[in-house]
């Protein structure tokens, strides 16, 4: 079973773009770039990686994922609501973290 | 129009009435295909052969605009940074490369098979290429037993592709080795295409599309967050920066490599659907059409595919 990198890239570019949002203070701008960057550097991992689909791990981090590009689609323009949503990137990193170390490489 | 479509349905008639059964009618449209996919082909291996080159360029880049991090050839936890280290496994980019090479050779033998007076005559950098690619199967097993899931995928196409031009290598009868070539070699050909563009989809594209917004994106935060302590010459230095990352970005996803994987498989349809049809001028003429966009669309991808292979920022 391989990651839904898709949805990830997707995440991780609107991570980035609101890094250069003009609506945004500094320190998000900030906080975006950072957990973009490091995002990436765990998908760059992941398109190489294959996960048993019962794993908890892939399980759980495959939720975070979906929950939190969902909670950013959601917050669209309110920016109150992109400025809470940086905090749970954080977290997903950290499920990612996690499911990569149970992951067998593929390419 | 339509009186100028007939004329030159005429035209056809007339030039290809005495050959139109020889394999003499494939000569122009399969030199096309040839030439068109020997061009794709190598800007495909090009743009597979720079992945792991790509994410340590990232890597340094990333050093540039944040003067918190330091130049490791391993991490924290040990492991190989992009500076030495090969976050794609090298013998698994090979054997995609190697793949694009057959496909490359199965081109080459059509448009010798369509043009040549002795078609059993091959150059023998050829048939020695083909020789290699004949253990390519194998390769690419060993790769999936050691757990590369797609390398798996290529086994079947590859290897039943191999023994398609083997035997292309063998045939003397001109019309009916290119006939059998084209139909024989036609799953496995769409098969290969197939799954390199699931790669260019779900791998490569990712890689490249994030990696250069980040590099964009680093650079942007740089300027606002340092712009006052920056001499004029020095804020001109890191917007013109800016503005060459912002143009990478545009040209990556202007140029989509995935359209070169595309543009084979429609061009090789085409030419399975000429072969299915008889020849006939009708189905020439789509042909010939068809493999001139083919070209076209291949030239345009293929330099737009040059431009984002060159480093960052040059």
């Amino acid at each position: 079973m391989v990651f839904d990198t898709q949805t990830l890239t997707r995440l991780i570019e609107r991570s980035l773009d609101l890094s250069m949002s003009g609506a945004l203070p500094p320190e998000t701008r900030a906080e975006y770039l950072a957990h973009g960057k490091r995002l990436r550097e765990q998908l760059v991992h992941l398109l190489g990686a294959r996960f048993d689909a019962q794993s908890a791990e892939f399980k759980q981090a495959t939720d975070a994922m979906h929950e939190t590009n969902h909670a950013l689609t959601q917050a669209a323009d309110d920016l109150e609501k992109v400025t809470q949503v940086v905090g749970r990137l954080g977290e997903l990193a950290g499920f990612l973290d996690k499911a990569l170390r149970v992951a067998g490489r593929v390419v | 129009m339509r009186r100028m479509r007939g004329w030159a349905a005429l035209a056809l008639v007339l030039a290809l009435a005495p050959g139109c059964k020889t394999p003499g009618s494939y000569r122009e449209p399969v030199a096309r295909f040839q030439t068109g996919t020997a061009q794709a082909s190598l800007a495909l291996g090009q743009y597979y052969a720079g992945m792991n080159r790509f994410e340590r360029d990232m890597y340094l880049d990333e050093r540039l605009y944040d003067t918190g991090l330091e130049v490791l050839a391993t991490d924290a936890r040990g492991q190989p940074t992009p500076l030495l280290g090969s976050l794609f496994s090298p013998e698994s980019i090979q054997a995609r490369m190697d793949a694009i090479v057959l496909l490359g050779l199965y081109a080459e033998r059509l448009a010798t098979l369509a043009g040549a007076q002795s078609p059993g005559k091959l150059p023998e950098g050829s048939r020695v290429l083909g020789q290699q690619l004949g253990a390519l199967g194998q390769q690419l097993e060993g790769l999936s037993k050691k757990g590369d899931g797609s390398a798996s995928k290529y086994v079947a196409p590859v290897t039943t592709l191999v023994g398609v031009l083997g035997s292309l290598y063998l045939e003397n009868k001109q019309g009916q080795a290119l006939q059998q070539g084209i139909e024989r070699g036609e799953p496995q050909v769409r098969a290969i295409i197939d799954l390199l563009e699931a790669d260019l989809v779900e791998v490569l594209g990712p890689q490249r599309l994030t990696g250069a917004k980040q590099a964009l994106a680093a650079r942007v935060v740089f300027y606002n967050t340092h712009k006052d302590k920056l001499a004029l010459a020095e804020r001109r230095a890191v917007l013109e920066d800016i503005r060459r990352a912002s143009e990478d970005y545009e040209a990556l996803v202007v140029a989509n490599p995935v359209e070169l994987a595309r543009a084979l498989r429609d061009a090789h349809e085409e030419l399975v659907r000429f072969a299915r049809a008889g020849r006939s001028v009708e189905s020439f003429a789509e042909l010939s059409a068809a493999m001139q966009a083919f070209q076209g669309r291949v030239e345009v991808a293929a330099s737009a595919v040059q431009r984002i292979q060159q480093p960052q920022g040059k």
